[in-house]
């Protein structure tokens, strides 16, 4: 049996953030190969905050974004996700606790490609419990909000990039996670159809959710109510 | 959890028909199994149903058969009531006795006159104790004096219709009781009638000659035969217990072992297969397995999308491979029994085996997908999300190694075991085997591959070199599908070898039948030359050799058949009665290094000498026709020189008498192998005359064609009044026993063919597990063409690696599986050869077949 996860933020009143990381370490690899991608990072994000994670390229964005989910474990520090210490958390808690907390948007192949376009945005909101035909109508709600209702019944390997990136943002909005981890959502993009996608991870966070974007677009970083930069794995703008 | 189910099986059912190809490949290499092996248990049911029906065929339902001495004959032969007498005394109370004698040269006139001169049997085919001697096509055998049964092909010729007419045997008058038929269906002149009675007594003095009596027996329950059976010997006869029907049973066996060994072979290849093909599905899955954990979704789910999908592709392709299976059988079974010579009747669909079969296969391929989704679930997701495989560290592979060293220990050691025990073990023992040998000799390959990715140093054309690369690349891939290959060519070497060493231990074992290009005919009468030239016009025939005729000689009022020494003869004791078991002539042959039971001598002129056994120099030929040399026409176990020696028998027991001792001549261009019917020595007639030998029975003459000779027409070909009375012989008679021998080529055919489709299968399956690339390559400039032939050399490498390997791996478990079973081994090489050109040909074409014809850079992999 599913165990809900309270989706109320923390304890501490609303100013408390929905994400907290605390000198969080992450090393990968042994001896020769040892490398330390975050190195003592201390960072919040906030509800209805859209932030700009940049860096250089290899300084540790992508493996931030992948720890704050849980997708990773942190090598030491502690992790906060709406009260929750992701630190504590075995991978079937964290599964638990991404399903009803975070929602991702990956730069590319963010669908599942057996599934229609419906039914990868109906997934994460059955996997949190609701009922079918409810997941249905917030999934089609939430396709006419990112412009692809057309193409519910398509599959994924029929839509173009940006559409496939729409898909994914709605997909996210649907489920209203209060945490959306978008790592390069514009990467793979011409600027119309970025433009597109920053408008719409605004609009999300309009909606009151922390919405964490890792990125090398300067639209996206202009766009962001809050900047963070890392290098070499420790944060060195934007952090607590 | 029912919403995850649901989630599951919409997963598990997309990922089954959005990549067909794919789908219908794994779905390929679980029918293939399945089908193949549905089938060899349906052929070998039916086959094994006809096994009991053989044995009524020779011993109806009697427990065995009772018979005098060889060539023996009894004055009393008329009388079986006397004969009984004389036998009691030697059998416990209550033993039941049908009588039995064969009836040679009797002559039947139809009602219209029509009139034939065949052999026959004096037995009441009514009696309950010989049940299933023959098929009864019309009417009922009558235990009733003067009531006759007859076959088909005697019936026609003396013009009978139907049961109820009559014909007569000298003055007497029969009544046809039934038309009967043998059990393989040879159109044999014969006939039954039941002995004792006046008018059979009176029938069968009229006839050229009778057989030795003998009986078939029932004993009373609790009957002590071992004490029986000496008693009987003592008194001159020897018991041949109807489970002693060596050659029946040996095939049964031969059948069952075959079987067995293919079996375990199908269940070593399923396994392999479809791990490898669940790996390449697995693989295919990472992304979404990733993404799935990403959104949240429990790992349950995961595994069991892929579990789901598993059975989903397991189900579909049992049940084909069953209905494929059970098609091949009936299509098969027919054609395989006409060529064995037998009638297997209905087609048994051994149900429970296929079942059985198709539930291995579902376990399997439940098992098959569990593991390897499993180890990918226990890797982070982000690792998963990066699609590729990871790379695995130098320990690792040393682990392998060390593996793989292990494998080959306990390979190594296996088949010590093989070799020092016997039995059922073997078998198994001979999967583990080869099953070993295949996963070590890949697993040594692959980490010595790995240690040595560097390939810019081999001296290779630049396609060759990238094909190695490629494969380097992805050493997990390759060890899977190397293995999984192997096994297929180990299992197809198992089953050629077994295969063909089983028809060569038949063909050691058991008297050959005519050339496939030959008919025997026995005339009535001498043909002339013209007669045999109308003869040879008229069938087409190359050649028909002067007629010749058996040697005897004459001693006290008999004719005593004269054979060839050979060290068969050493089998005869000095009472007449053959030194092995119950009088049993089968032990005695095997026995012997000549390999020639009861041969005999011919009397033929130079001309019948050179069709018979090859042709002579002028020098031989005219030895011969002098009569100062013999002529070999069956040279197996015959020297330099033969003693002509007559088999007699004297009150005071068995004397060889020898005759003469003549060089024997070779002829060139001699035949290789022994042919039943022909007599092994010929003399001419100066010859013959100078040893005293007369010549004796019908004159039989050797015609040679180019193509099989049909029976009618050769039958139709000869004289008007020859007719009647000659029969013509195209092959041995029901030679059951050689039944995997005449199956050996359809066996190999279709273990060629089969081995072709899964290569097939796997190939298209590795190919389409690698489209991505092939695509990029196109994107990055390579033509179609170079691609394809990157692509065919990739699987051709694959496949020369893998059947290399597995070819030699399966000649080792086939060693080891036929040491157990006391076989002779014979490896049909070019079977052997054929099959690894086939699967190289097949890899090739499919490899290049496969690859994407369009460049396209990755998208939604
Ligand atoms: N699984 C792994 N094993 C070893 N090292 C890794 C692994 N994943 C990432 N790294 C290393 O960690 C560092 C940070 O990687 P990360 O993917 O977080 O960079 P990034 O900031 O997202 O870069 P980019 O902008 O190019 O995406 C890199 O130097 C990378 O080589
Ligand atoms: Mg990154």
């Amino acid at each position: 049996m599913r165990t809900a996860v309270s989706t109320t933020p923390g304890a501490g009143g609303p100013d408390e953030p929905v994400l907290r990381l605390e000198g969080v370490h992450k090393v990968y690899g042994t001896g020769e190969t040892r490398h330390v991608a975050l190195d003592g990072v201390t960072v919040d994000f906030h509800a209805a905050r859209l932030t700009a994670l940049v860096g250089h390229s290899g300084s540790g964005k992508s493996t931030l974004l992948n720890i704050s989910g849980g997708l990773e474990q942190a090598t030491s520090g502690t992790i906060t996700l709406a009260g929750h210490v992701l630190t504590k958390m075995g991978p079937a808690e964290l599964t638990r606790t991404r399903a009803s907390l975070v929602s991702y948007v990956f730069q590319e192949y963010n669908l599942i490609r057996t599934m229609t376009v419906l039914e990868n945005v109906c997934l994460p909101l059955e996997l949190s419990g609701m009922a079918r035909a409810e997941a249905r109508r917030r999934a089609a709600t939430a396709l006419e909000r990112t412009g692809v209702p057309r193409h519910t019944r398509k599959f994924p390997d029929q839509l173009s990039g940006g559409e496939q990136q729409r898909v994914a943002i709605a997909r996210a909005i649907a489920d209203q996670r209060p945490l959306v981890l978008a790592d390069e959502p514009t990467g793979a993009l011409d600027s119309a159809n970025g433009e597109r996608v920053i408008e719409l991870l605004r609009e999300v966070t309009a909606g009151g959710v922390a919405c964490v974007i890792a990125t090398h677009n300067p639209e996206v970083t202009a766009a962001a109510d809050h900047i963070v930069r890392i290098q070499d794995g420790r944060v060195v703008e934007g952090g607590a | 959890m029912n919403r995850n189910r649901r989630l599951a099986w919409i997963l598990g059912w997309r990922l089954a028909s959005r990549s067909r190809l794919r789908t219908l490949l794994v779905c390929l290499a679980i029918a293939l199994p399945v089908a193949a092996g549905t089938g060899v248990a349906a052929v070998t049911a039916t086959a094994r149903v006809s096994m009991p029906e053989a044995e009524a065929g020779v011993f109806g339902s009697a427990d065995g058969r009772l018979t005098t001495l060889p060539g023996e004959r009894s004055a009393d032969a008329t009388a079986p009531a006397r004969l009984a007498e004389q036998l009691k005394p030697s059998l416990p109370g209550d033993t039941r006795l049908a009588y039995d004698i064969d009836v040679l040269g009797l002559t039947i006139r139809g009602p219209e006159g029509r009139q034939s001169t065949v052999d026959g049997r004096a037995v009441d085919l009514a009696d309950p104790l010989i049940d299933g001697l023959y098929r009864v096509d019309q009417g009922a055998p009558s235990a009733q004096d003067g009531t006759i049964v007859l076959s088909a092909a005697l019936a026609d010729a003396v013009g009978i219709t139907k049961t109820g007419q009559s014909v007569s045997i000298g003055s007497g008058q029969f009544t046809v009781s039934a038309l009967v038929a043998d059990r393989f269906d040879l159109k044999h002149r014969l006939f039954a009638l039941p002995p004792g009675g006046p008018k059979a007594t009176a029938a069968l003095t009229s006839a050229k000659g009778l057989g030795s009596p003998r009986w078939f027996v029932t004993w009373p329950p609790h009957a002590d035969l071992p004490t029986v059976s000496g008693k009987l010997k003592s008194a001159g006869y020897a018991y041949v217990p109807s489970s002693q029907a060596a050659a029946l049973s040996e095939q049964g066996d031969a059948m069952d072992s075959t079987a067995l060994l293919v079996g375990l072979g199908l269940l070593a290849e399923t396994v392999l297969l479809v791990t490898a093909a669940f790996a390449v599905v697995v693989r295919s899955q990472r992304r979404h397995m990733g993404l799935l954990a990403a959104l949240g979704a429990p790992a349950k789910v995961t595994a069991s999308f892929l579990r789901t999908h598993a059975l989903f592709v397991a189900v579909i392709g049992s049940l084909a491979g069953i209905a494929v299976g059970q098609v091949v059988a009936r299509v098969a079974a027919p054609v395989l029994a006409e060529r064995a010579g037998a009638d297997w009747g209905p087609v048994d669909g051994a149900w429970t085996t296929s079942l059985v079969l198709a539930a291995i296969a579902v376990a399997v391929t439940a098992l098959a997908s569990v593991l390897p989704s499993r180890a990918a679930l226990r890797e982070d997701p982000t690792a998963l999300l990066k699609a590729v495989p990871p790379v695995h560290s130098t320990r690792r592979l040393r682990l392998r190694t060390a593996a793989a060293g292990t494998l080959v220990a306990a390979a190594v050691a296996g088949l010590g075991a093989v070799v020092i025990n016997a039995g059922a073990l073997t078998a198994v023992l001979g999967v583990i085997v080869f099953a070993a040998g295949i996963t070590a000799t890949a697993l040594v390959l692959s980490s010595f591959a790995t240690n040595k990715a560097n390939t810019a140093y081999l001296p290779l054309p630049t396609v060759l070199r990238s094909a190695v690369r490629s494969l380097l690349a992805f050493p997990v891939r390759a060890i899977t599908t190397v293995i999984a290959l192997g096994v297929v060519a180990a299992v197809s070497t198992t089953v050629l070898i077994a295969s063909a060493s089983v028809a060569h231990k038949q063909r050691e074992d058991y008297l050959p039948e005519l050339p496939d290009t030959s008919a025997l005919i026995v005339s009535s009468r001498p043909l002339t030359t013209t007669e045999r030239g109308a003869l040879r016009s008229s069938t087409g025939a190359s050649e028909v050799s002067t007629g010749y005729q058996r040697a005897a000689i004459a001693r006290d009022g008999k004719q005593l058949p004269v054979s060839p020494r050979t060290d068969f003869l050493d089998c005869i004791d000095d009472r007449g009665l053959l030194k092995y078991g119950n009088n049993d002539w089968q032990p005695c042959y095997l026995a012997s290094e000549s390999h020639i039971p009861f041969p005999t001598v011919g009397i033929a002129d130079s001309g019948g000498a050179e069709a018979l056994a090859g042709t002579m120099t002028d020098e031989q030929r005219q030895r011969y026709e002098s009569g100062q040399a013999a002529v070999a026409v069956t040279p197996v176990g015959l020297t330099n020189e033969v003693s002509l020696v007559a088999m007699g028998r004297k009150p005071d027991g068995f004397v060889l008498e020898n005759t003469a001792t003549l060089p024997l001549i070779h002829p060139s261009s001699a035949r290789e192998t022994e042919y039943q019917q022909l007599p092994a020595v010929l003399v001419s007639q100066a010859g013959a005359r100078e040893s005293g030998i007369i010549p004796v029975g019908s004159p039989t003459y050797l015609l040679n064609a180019d193509g099989k000779p049909v029976q009618q027409d050769i039958l139709r070909a000869l004289p008007v009044d020859a007719q009647a009375d000659s029969t013509v012989a195209v092959e041995s008679g029901p030679s059951v026993v050689g039944a995997v021998a005449r199956l050996q080529p359809a066996v190999a055919a279709i273990s060629v063919l089969t081995t072709m489709l899964i290569v097939a299968a796997m190939v298209s399956l590795w190919t389409s597990d690698l489209r991505g690339e092939y695509q990029m390559l196109g994107a990055v400039g390579a033509t179609a063409w170079w691609r394809r032939r990157l692509a065919s050399s990739m699987s051709g490498l694959l496949i020369v690696i893998s059947c290399v390997a597995g070819t030699l791996w399966g000649i080792a478990a086939s060693i080891a599986f036929l040491t157990g079973m006391d076989t002779g081994i014979a490896v049909p090489v070019g079977w052997l050869a054929i099959t690894v050109v086939a699967a190289a040909i097949t890899a090739a074409v499919m490899g290049g077949a496969v690859v994407p014809r369009h460049a396209r850079a990755q998208r939604q992999a």
